[in-house]
């Protein structure tokens, strides 16, 4: 992608603003749904770290679990979840935590961007009132009363920090007034607000024209690499966490079922979902792309035994359908839930 | 392996729907049942409905409930056997109370068994042609609209004479415009949709298109809307009797019971207050049941 | 594969579209689309690729007749189409068919599979009762979904299930040409491909062809035999597709093409190197009288906004843009 920084910058020593470095660590995460038919679990023991400065994908197609388990990581999940595991902020497992004081933490350090500009901005207020507010709460939590000039200033910095020209316009602006790529930079802004230090994109780019979509990811790559921050961008589109990401966790049915570094799963993709979701993407090149995955997404109340791709997956073995694989190392970074890879130390 | 949707939805994986139409009304019901006032709601409706078939059958005092009196038994308060009391001319409350059931549940049955189709095509009509076949029937709607349901009323059964059978016509002839300008919108908007176009590719007629693609659709909030009516009806019914306008003594409807009681107040409480709760009791539970099906059908499709 | 050498003359052909609708509270109507031509040939897939605001919704809707063009013919097998479907004899009807965009709304929710399939069985081939059944089952086995169907409802199905079914009831007709709006936009990768699969199955075995609207330029590249680039309701570029995407000429084309995020080194080194504007400039356009994509445009010259670029013809590429200015005949 040409109009983009490296597919893969390492995070150098660029000027990194001093934003203060945490670790996110999420171990064995499973969440639970009880429903008409009987209890779907929806996330199966997912596990995963993030880390100051890293932008991290996240992969799989509808209902592969991946907004859900965002969703549990902020605590945005319905009361009829259940959810297992833990979600540790720099060593503190954020569900042990008493209510409020989990509140307060993950407002503190996270924030998130929707996937539907218009959806996630109220479109009864103009984008200067929305920025208001949000600046307003961000500093009655630190303890601190703006003044009206001050946060117009500070949402006005904010925007044009989104690459808005025009900020004064935008801020006078109904969200229905402005294009997509526009009300998503917004959004970022508003992201941006309170100083988040893991930047949670759920599809932020999904609605988005395609060259807008280049834009916008490169905002957020910018964002990330050169203020220390960190970010989880979701999304059902290899080719954006090519572009976007460094390293890659992909989901299927509720299970993580390989995670690598960017370079090495696009160049040596090992787990069969992976491989053939590969092989489904439509190419430049205008090579035929595969005809599929044969078989259809399980039904979470009565999940697949053992591996819950068995059913559809070409190299199915017997322990496949009585054992969940568990996850085994097959290069620097690189783990795969699959028992081809049993004994690939 | 049945191909059967999987959580579209990501927060809440939406349960397969049902294959077959038996196990539909059983996911309906499990919706439904989750909410405790549409389930109470239900119930009432049902046990009002239960009582206006059966008041012949279970009323202690069938006699009551026409031409009879009884002079000595009158204005006696609650007390065994009749438990709600008797009234001025010695009539049985309970009976009374039971019997009114009757009156108001053919009242309502009447006004929405004839005013909602009324209702219902004008405004299919209106919404699928637009131009000046909306206008003329929108405006025409709206002319009945701003008349007073109570004022009409009054001025029908005045110029008819004051019968039960009159004020339930003088009601449906007001009751048609809600759910004409419900459907109006309703068709407006859906006749825009996909499905429509496709069914207008396919080389569908107007007709097919108005009744049999877009009228399914509308139908649920008219049918929620309905329950909801029930209660107003019975209030209006009752306000009309209470007013002299409506049903005719020997006869009672719970307004007339209402009314005829108020001038035993405060001594004979039990002439006014019995007949009111039954009111409440029937409007309420219609409302909870609205409430629920709007429920249940604003999650649904 | 373009028969344009056995077959005497387009399957459908579109000249000179243009499509306006009125706008609330202005006199100034949105022009949606503007002098659009295209063709397709027997057996051939046209795949038309824009953005939003590009019109490509628009021109299947006007082309299959539910909008009314403001201006232009659409000619079916060398004969005008009426404007409006309204107006179309059944037959016109049952050659030219459509596939929406949004399978969940393009089929009734309150109505059964069954029932939107009898639909046009009964319409364009007087099918009832147990020869509609059969039908029925005959083409939903065509595109691969169980019989058990035909008894369920809409909201029973996944995405993908209910865009096959919008498609057995697009061909249940009998059509010579499918408008395909965006037929897989709302479908997962996977989904996606098996779909693809299915659509030029079909195609094969019926002897269709296809005008294929998108968004996806991979997906374009992969399907088609020739593609049409929209912007801003005109044609900025068409041609071959091969001969479009090894050399796009147009700088909108060029953009398109290197915004793609790819997967794998061998696209993009394919992917042209596109200069980034950094502000899309805010010198006002004169509406006909200069090209749309001035303001975003790394290589716009000072005749770009005060003149609007007629289609220039290279070899068998269309391109508006005044960089290719090759007087071999231009057309508008």
């Amino acid at each position: 992608m040409s109009t983009t920084p490296d597919t893969n910058p390492t995070p150098t020593a660029q000027a990194v603003r001093p934003h203060d470095a945490h670790t996110l660590r999420v171990a064995d995460l499973s969440v639970t749904f009880r429903g008409f038919e009987g209890t779907a679990r929806v996330v199966d023991r997912a596990n995963l770290e993030v880390g100051t400065g890293e932008l991290i994908g996240i992969v799989g197609e509808t209902g592969c679990g991946k907004s859900v388990l965002m969703r549990a990581l902020l605590g945005l999940l319905p009361g009829t979840a259940r959810v297992e595991g833990e979600v540790s902020f720099d060593g503190r497992d954020l569900r042990r935590l008493p209510p409020r004081e989990r509140r307060e933490l993950i407002l503190a350090h996270f924030n998130m961007v929707f996937q539907d500009p218009v959806g996630s901005l109220n479109p009864f207020f103009t984008v200067g009132d929305q920025m208001r507010e949000v600046l307003e709460q961000a500093a009655k939590r630190r303890g601190r009363r703006e003044s009206r000039a001050a946060l117009n200033q500070q949402a006005r910095a904010l925007l044009a920090h989104v690459q808005l020209d025009d900020p004064e316009r935008v801020m006078r602006a109904y969200p229905f007034q402005l294009s997509g790529g526009m009300n998503q930079r917004v959004s970022i802004a508003l992201a941006l607000s309170t100083d988040p230090w893991l930047i949670v994109a759920d599809e932020p780019t999904t609605a988005l024209d395609v060259t807008v979509q280049a834009e916008v990811l490169a905002l957020l790559q910018r964002l990330v690499r050169e203020e220390g921050r960190s970010a989880l961008l979701i999304t059902h589109s290899m080719g954006v966490v090519r572009t976007m990401a460094d390293r890659v966790l992909v989901m299927y049915a509720g299970v993580v079922v390989e995670e690598a570094p960017t370079a090495a799963l696009f160049s040596e993709p090992r787990h069969p979902y992976t491989v053939g979701l590969l092989q489904c993407v439509p190419r430049l090149t205008g090579q035929a792309m595969a005809t599929g995955i044969p078989g259809t997404l399980p039904n979470y109340t009565h999940a697949p035994s053992g591996c819950r791709f068995h059913p559809r997956c070409p190299h199915a073995m017997a322990i496949c359908r009585e054992r969940r694989p568990p996850d085994f190392a097959v290069g620097a970074s690189h783990r795969v839930a699959c028992w081809l890879y049993d004994g690939h130390q | 392996m049945e191909a059967l949707a999987s959580a579209a939805s990501e927060l809440e994986p939406r349960p397969a729907r049902p294959a077959r139409a038996g196990q539909g009304w059983r996911r309906g019901w499990y919706r439904f049942a989750r909410n405790p006032t549409a389930v109470v709601g239900l119930a009432i409706t049902i046990l009002v409905i239960l009582i206006a078939l059966l008041a012949p059958v279970i009323a202690p005092f069938p006699a009551s409930a026409g031409n009879f009196v009884d002079f000595a038994n009158m204005l006696k308060p609650p007390s065994w056997p009749h438990v709600f009391g008797t009234d001025n001319a010695g009539r049985d409350m309970l009976t009374r109370v039971l019997f009114g059931y009757r009156i108001s549940l053919v009242l309502v049955a009447f006004v929405l068994a004839v005013g909602v189709p009324i209702g219902v095509v004008i405004g299919l009509v209106a919404g699928y042609y637009g131009g000046w076949v909306e206008t003329v029937l929108m405006r025409l709607t709206d002319v009945f609209l701003s008349v007073p349901p109570l004022v009409m009323a009054m001025a029908i059964t005045a110029v008819l004479s004051p019968n039960l059978f009159n004020a339930m016509i003088a009601v449906t002839s007001l009751w048609w415009t809600w759910h004409a300008r419900l459907v109006h919108g309703i068709t407006a908007s859906l006749k825009q949709e996909d499905y429509v176009d496709a069914a207008r590719l396919m080389g569908a007629g107007t007709w097919h298109i108005m009744i049999r693609e877009i009228l399914p659709n509308a139908l649920s909030p008219v049918l929620v809307k309905l329950t909801l009516d029930a209660g107003f009806v019975i209030l209006i019914g009752a306000g009309l009797s209470f007013l002299g306008l409506g049903v005719q003594p020997p006869q009672a409807d719970l307004g007339t019971m209402v009314s005829a009681g108020v001038t035993d107040l405060p001594s004979s409480w039990w002439e006014t207050v019995f007949p009111g709760l039954a009111i409440v009791l029937a409007v309420l539970g219609f409302n909870l049941l609205g409430d629920g099906l709007r429920d249940l059908f604003d999650v649904d499709v | 594969m373009a028969t344009s050498d056995t077959a005497a003359r387009p399957l459908l052909e579109v000249r000179g579209l243009h499509q306006n609708f009125a706008v609330a509270g202005s006199r100034e109507p949105k022009r949606a689309v503007i002098g659009v031509s295209l063709a397709v040939w027997p057996g051939e897939i046209v795949g038309v690729v824009g953005e939003s605001g590009s019109g490509k919704s628009t021109i299947a809707r006007s082309v299959v007749g539910l909008y009314r063009p403001s201006e232009g013919t659409v000619l079916l097998d060398g004969t005008p189409l009426p404007p409006t479907a309204r107006q179309r004899s059944r037959e016109q009807k049952r050659r030219l068919q459509m596939v929406f965009q949004n399978p969940a709304a393009a089929l009734n929710p309150r109505r059964s599979i069954g029932q939107a399939l009898a639909l046009p069985l009964h319409i364009h081939r007087g099918l009832r009762g147990a020869a509609a059944r059969a039908e029925i089952e005959r083409l939903l086995g065509l595109v691969e979904l169980p019989a058990v169907f035909a008894g369920r409802h809409p909201a029973a199905l996944s995405g993908g299930q209910r865009q096959r079914v919008a498609i057995a009831r697009a061909l249940s007709a009998g059509p010579d040409l499918l408008i395909l709006d965006e037929p897989t936009s709302a479908l997962d990768v996977s989904v996606q491909a098996k779909m693809i699969d299915l659509l030029m199955g079909l195609k094969a075995q019926l002897g269709l062809s296809y005008l294929f609207i998108t968004h996806d330029i991979s997906l374009v590249r992969t399907i088609a035999d020739r593609v049409v680039v929209l912007y801003q309701g005109r044609v900025q570029e068409s041609g071959p597709t091969k001969a479009v995407f090894s050399e796009p000429r147009h700088p909108y084309t060029r953009l398109l093409i290197s915004a793609v995020p790819v997967v794998t080194e061998e696209e993009a080194a394919l992917q042209p190197h596109v200069p980034p504007v950094a502000h899309a400039s805010k010198r006002p356009l004169a509406p006909d009288a200069s090209c749309a994509f001035a303001p975003r445009c790394p290589q716009a010259m000072e005749r770009c906004w005060t003149e609007l670029p007629p289609l220039y013809r290279i070899k068998d590429v269309e391109v508006r843009c005044f960089l290719h200015e090759e007087a071999l005949g231009d057309r508008r």
